[in-house]
């Protein structure tokens, strides 16, 4: 991974940690929250290298990790998408090429949201902290996966697209 | 080349869960640069967020409300029902607050003169086959309500039992045009008979041409033989005006009714009497002014500063 594509992902990340943040949370979703930046973190890393996967776990998840209202450690939200990361790298293969496979691409987003989300609590909870009650914590993953199912027709492609285009405009330099 | 690729990403992703590792256990050991990165975070949103609340919360909210709007009508609809029913509570307890404090004056009147009474509850004003200025009543003849009872309300007399049926009454008004009643001026004690004309306001004709009559004074009832229609020392009403005609062989006067007759919503019916004539101790009371309450303030002066 170049400079200057880690300089493009740290940009991208910022930019819809931003939109997250400030426009999405705004939004009282039907069941629970919807995790956009989850959703486009997953969909930029699918059609990385392994190491542009990690990376982009890695800085993903640091970014994630000063959300300012999270009670949580600072790493905990980076070392779980390494571990999701990591999967993901491992079943790379066989998820081939989603940008033509847009309902295994859709359902490929709801695992790992899903998985990354489980994954975080149970960590969390192991370090010590407050666990919410079971039916909230099965509320919200319905909820996410709802609204990342119903959505990923839309920003799925897009991500793909501007990829494309910021990375050919980078090699044309 | 291909394991040295491989090794090196391992490494790598080592390295980063290593690294995040080592960020959690500075953050649990209390490190105050990640609290500090957090805060530092935290500022930097802030500006974003609240622009985001500003432009984004019609539509957030717009959002919710929609989610909302099936519960919302339901409570709508719960709401204008409950709304309804204590309106319709509110009525009745109106209704009902009149009419306790029309039957505590009533009993309040009867207990003063030591009357017997049947209370009873106004069911309709007026009569539906004639002219007749009438009541009817709740109570008849299986309360002991006979023909000829004198009917009262708290603040007077109200009219005379006309005929009875076994659970109900009909009530003539004194302001029934063909009413005629015998009463007595409360200070003077002269004679005179009031006539109803259909209103709350009477004739009233002295007996007497040498008697007087003036603004203000108090009619009460005279009385018949056997206390029947009329029972003695009941308040009638209050003169209006007086007619000094020169032409007139007697004084008349005009007198406007105690009793409300247009607004009966409790009565009684007085079924025995005491012995004695109660005279004028039913006489309405003139209301007393409350005294206002004065505040003095007392200022003084300070002391004048030296001037230069």
């Amino acid at each position: 991974m170049t400079s200057a594509k880690t300089a493009i992902t740290v940009s991208f990340f910022i930019t819809i940690f931003l939109l997250q943040e400030s426009l999405i949370n705004q939004i009282d979703f039907f069941l629970g929250g919807f995790s956009l930046y989850l959703a486009l973190l997953f969909s930029w890393m699918v059609s990385e290298e392994r190491v542009g996967i990690f990376l982009s776990a890695f800085i993903g998840g640091l970014a994630l990790d000063f959300t300012p209202t999270l009670d949580t450690p600072v790493g905990l939200w980076t070392f779980t998408l390494l571990v999701i990361a990591y999967a993901i790298s491992r079943f790379q293969d066989e998820l081939g090429d989603l940008a033509s496979k847009p309902i295994t691409a859709a359902l490929y987003l709801v695992v790992a949201t899903s998985l990354s989300i489980t994954l975080y609590l149970i960590i969390s909870g192991i370090l010590g902290n407050e666990v919410p009650p079971v039916t909230i914590v099965l509320r919200e993953l319905t909820g996410n996966a709802l609204w990342t199912l119903l959505f990923s027709p839309i920003y799925f492609p897009l991500i793909y697209r501007l990829k494309e285009r910021l990375f050919s405009e980078q090699v044309r330099l | 080349m291909a394991t040295r690729g491989t090794s090196r990403t391992r490494l790598l992703l080592v390295s980063l869960l290593v690294t995040s590792l080592f960020f959690i256990t500075l953050d649990l050991r209390g490190v105050s640069i990640m609290t500090s990165a957090r805060s530092i975070a935290g500022s930097v949103l802030k500006p974003f967020q609240s622009a985001g609340s500003f432009i984004f919360s019609p539509i957030g909210n717009f959002f919710g409300d929609v989610r909302n709007i099936g519960q919302a009508n339901e409570k709508l609809k719960k709401l204008n029902e409950e709304n309804r029913e204590l309106k319709e509570e509110l009525a009745e307890f109106k209704g009902m607050k009149g009419e306790l404090r029309q039957l505590k004056s009533v009993l309040d009147l009867a207990g003063q003169a030591r009357y017997k009474v049947v209370a009873a509850r106004v069911l309709a004003l007026g009569a539906s086959t004639n002219f007749d200025q009438t009541i009817t009543l709740d109570v008849g003849s299986s309360s002991g309500i006979t023909r000829d009872m004198t009917v009262i309300s708290g603040k007077g007399l109200v009219g005379v039992i006309k005929s009875t049926t076994s659970t109900t009454s009909i009530v003539q008004l004194m302001s029934d045009p063909g009413f005629r009643m015998g009463v007595r001026i409360a200070e003077s004690q002269s004679m005179g008979i009031l006539s109803g004309k259909g209103s709350n306001y009477f004739d009233l004709e002295l007996l007497d041409a040498r008697s007087n009559v003036k603004q203000g004074d108090v009619l009460l009832s005279r009385g018949s033989d056997g206390n029947k229609p009329f029972v003695p020392g009941i308040p009638v009403g209050i003169v209006l005006s007086v007619n000094n005609s020169t032409g007139q062989l007697t004084k008349s006067a005009e007198v406007r009714a105690f009793a409300e007759l247009s607004s009966l919503g409790v009565v009684a019916i007085i079924t025995s009497t005491r012995v004695t004539d109660p005279r004028d101790s039913l006489i309405p009371k003139a209301p007393v002014a409350s005294p206002t309450p004065t505040v003095t303030v007392f200022v003084t002066p300070a002391p004048e500063q030296n001037r230069s």
